[in-house]
């Protein structure tokens, strides 16, 4: 059943960037991944490394002096 | 009429609820719960990714909320819907993105130390148990991803058994599961991981305990704090 | 106190005795709140989310009304694999074991299917009212189960000649398949019209929520699967990690899948059992980590801590020199 206005509304609310196609894919012997996918996993470990490496800002107020 | 006794009351007597009480108040004293204050080795990037989680869950449950108010079918004939649909799938890819860097991040300051294995605990079940939360969600969309997930994910269900009682096909039974039972097992865990976290603060670093235990600092910049919330370990 | 056991205040990780630094606790979660809630919106509006349209049995049986054919006599005679399964289906398969763990046979059958029955012999008397059908029904119930036999693997034979003939209706070449050509096109009839997929649907009640022999029937075909390996989605393509479209799935599934994908899982019948159980014992290790000697010491001999920890660690030598 339609929805008066559906399609208007549906296509208001679309992505700029449209993923409604098939992905590609790393193949390599029985290793196969999806690129969005791979991404996201590539993403998270870079995002680790830079969360370690990164220096975090210190507070204002340091902690007690060590002696 | 009210008659005054200039008695003393009686001493009283151990119930339940005051064991209870005075269980939880000595457990979680309001300066715990709520600290303003955080041991000063806590000072790195990775220690935001247990508070992202805790957000990013909050943000599914959010847009879950919206999604069920106006039932299973909305989400594919309306653009808000559609809208609030997507809000739910990118809070769960980052819940998961999150919690998998805590988790990570954890294991390599060997977070368990110190008394504080029950918080590996719980933190590790409530990440096993949102995938079963995730599969029921996604076998709950009334799309072709629900008729795959749920024809393929049935065979390893039945092998174990499982499927004799949690029929993946079934979209009243996984719709329930995926609103109701699988959601309040992650919240009740988180809470309890977060009550611990409280209660044991986070993890010293190797071999520090022993050095600063040694060294009192000479002075502080700090504000001073009283005597029975400085044993206290703080998050 | 036992003996021998060491008081819990000497565990130097238990409390910190050493410097605080303020903190605002409710504040660092307002921030954290706001600043996943932007990247969810951020997106949402850049990708939105996949909605691919589910198959229905009348869109089957449209588009391929030969492998709807087909896969419905493999009801009738019991050779789908569904028909087949065993438990919690029916009685016809072993189900999967390791060793003598069998609780897939253990278990039993809870959700029983008579998939002749079910998918054919009902939905042709409930639904066709025509004389020649309810006959021809009649006449292969009646028959002997050698005879039905024949004739359905005459009829299934036949099918790898058959053609699609005008208004998607099947024709094969003629030969002795008893009541079955009968059956076969009153029932592509039924489905075309979209009343196979209300008539798996009811039981005994009005409100219907258990889609479990529809899907059942379907996969039992190759629509689904046809579908599925256009969008890489099979269990030997990693499938059960990938999502529709072009985005991401349920990556956390990365392990799980994995196995399927190697020896000798790739080719054993036995594959659910067995990946279940190597998963179940590793979810148990994941939990029992702290306690696990070995693992819980590979932070002490790899240590990122010192990475993670570098300031206090810069502190404490600072505080040493002075």
């Amino acid at each position: 059943m339609s929805h008066p206005g559906r399609a208007r509304s549906v296509r208001f609310m679309a992505a700029i960037f449209n993923l409604n196609h098939h992905a590609g894919y790393v193949h390599w012997h029985f290793f196969q991944m999806s690129w969005p996918n791979l991404i996201v996993i590539i993403t998270m470990l870079v995002v680790f490394a830079l969360a370690i490496a990164l220096p975090f800002p210190r507070s204002h107020q340091p902690a007690e002096e060590q002696p | 009429m009210t008659i005054i006794s200039p008695k003393p009351a009686p001493p009283r007597r151990r119930s339940w609820t005051l064991a209870v009480r005075e269980r939880a108040v000595g457990a979680w004293p309001p300066e715990k719960l709520l600290a303003d204050e955080q041991p000063s080795y806590v000072s790195s990037w990775i220690y935001v990714f247990g508070v992202l989680s805790l957000a990013a869950l909050l943000v599914c449950i959010g847009s879950g909320l919206v999604l069920t108010l106006k039932g299973p079918a909305w989400w594919h004939d309306t653009g808000v819907g559609l809208f609030f649909n997507s809000l739910h799938l990118w809070s769960v890819e980052l819940f998961f993105f999150f919690l998998v860097i805590h988790l990570w991040g954890k294991f390599w300051m060997a977070a368990w130390r110190g008394g504080r294995v029950r918080t590996w605990v719980t933190g590790a079940l409530a990440f096993l148990v949102s995938i079963p939360t995730a599969l029921t969600g996604y076998v709950s969309q009334q799309n072709f991803d629900s008729q795959w997930i749920s024809t393929q994910a049935k065979d390893a269900m039945n092998s174990a058994g499982i499927g004799a009682f949690f029929n993946l096909m079934n979209f009243g039974q996984m719709y329930s599961y995926h609103i109701l039972v699988l959601p309040a097992v992650v919240i009740v865990l988180v809470i309890g991981h977060v009550l611990l976290v409280r209660k044991h603060g986070v993890v010293p670093p190797f071999e520090a305990g022993k050095k600063s235990q040694r060294r009192r600092p000479r002075q502080s910049r700090s504000k001073p704090r009283p005597e029975s919330a400085r044993d206290a370990p703080r998050a | 106190m036992r003996r021998g056991r060491r008081p819990l205040s000497a565990d130097p990780y238990r409390e910190w005795k050493g410097g605080y630094r303020s903190y605002d606790l409710i504040k660092e979660f307002s921030i954290a709140f706001g600043v996943v809630l932007a990247i969810t919106l951020v997106l949402t509006i850049l990708f939105s989310s996949p909605d691919e349209k589910p198959t229905t049995i009348k869109q089957w049986s449209r588009s391929d009304p030969v492998d709807f054919v087909t896969t419905a006599v493999s009801e009738l005679d019991g050779t789908s694999g569904t028909a087949t399964y065993g438990p919690p289906y029916n009685h016809n398969g072993p189900g999967q074991h390791m060793w003598f763990i069998r609780p897939q046979k253990w278990l039993g059958v809870s959700h029983p299917i008579d998939t002749a029955r079910d998918y054919v012999l009902a939905p042709l008397s409930s639904i066709n009212r025509q004389p020649a059908v309810h006959s021809a029904v009649s006449t292969y119930e009646h028959a002997s189960s050698k005879q039905q036999a024949a004739w359905t693997t005459a009829y299934s034979n036949a099918l790898g000649k058959a053609k699609v003939g005008p208004g998607d209706s099947v024709t094969i070449p003629s030969g002795s398949y008893g009541p079955v050509p009968i059956m076969m096109s009153s029932l592509l009839g039924i489905a075309q019209t979209g009343g196979l997929d209300g008539a798996l649907l009811t039981s005994k009640q009005f409100y219907q929520t258990d889609y479990t022999k529809p899907l059942l029937f379907m996969a039992d075909g190759s629509v689904l699967a046809n579908r599925a390996q256009a969008e890489h989605l099979l269990g030997d393509q990693w499938g059960m990690m990938n999502e529709t479209g072009s985005f991401p799935g349920q990556s956390w599934l990365w392990l799980y899948t994995f196995w399927y994908q190697i020896k000798p899982f790739s080719t054993s019948a036995n594959a659910d059992i067995l990946v279940m159980t190597i998963m179940g014992a590793l979810s148990l290790a994941f939990i029992l980590v702290p306690l696990i000697p070995g693992v819980r010491d590979i932070p002490r001999w790899i240590p990122v801590y010192k990475l993670i920890w570098r300031d206090h660690y810069r502190e404490l030598a600072r505080a040493g020199r002075t």
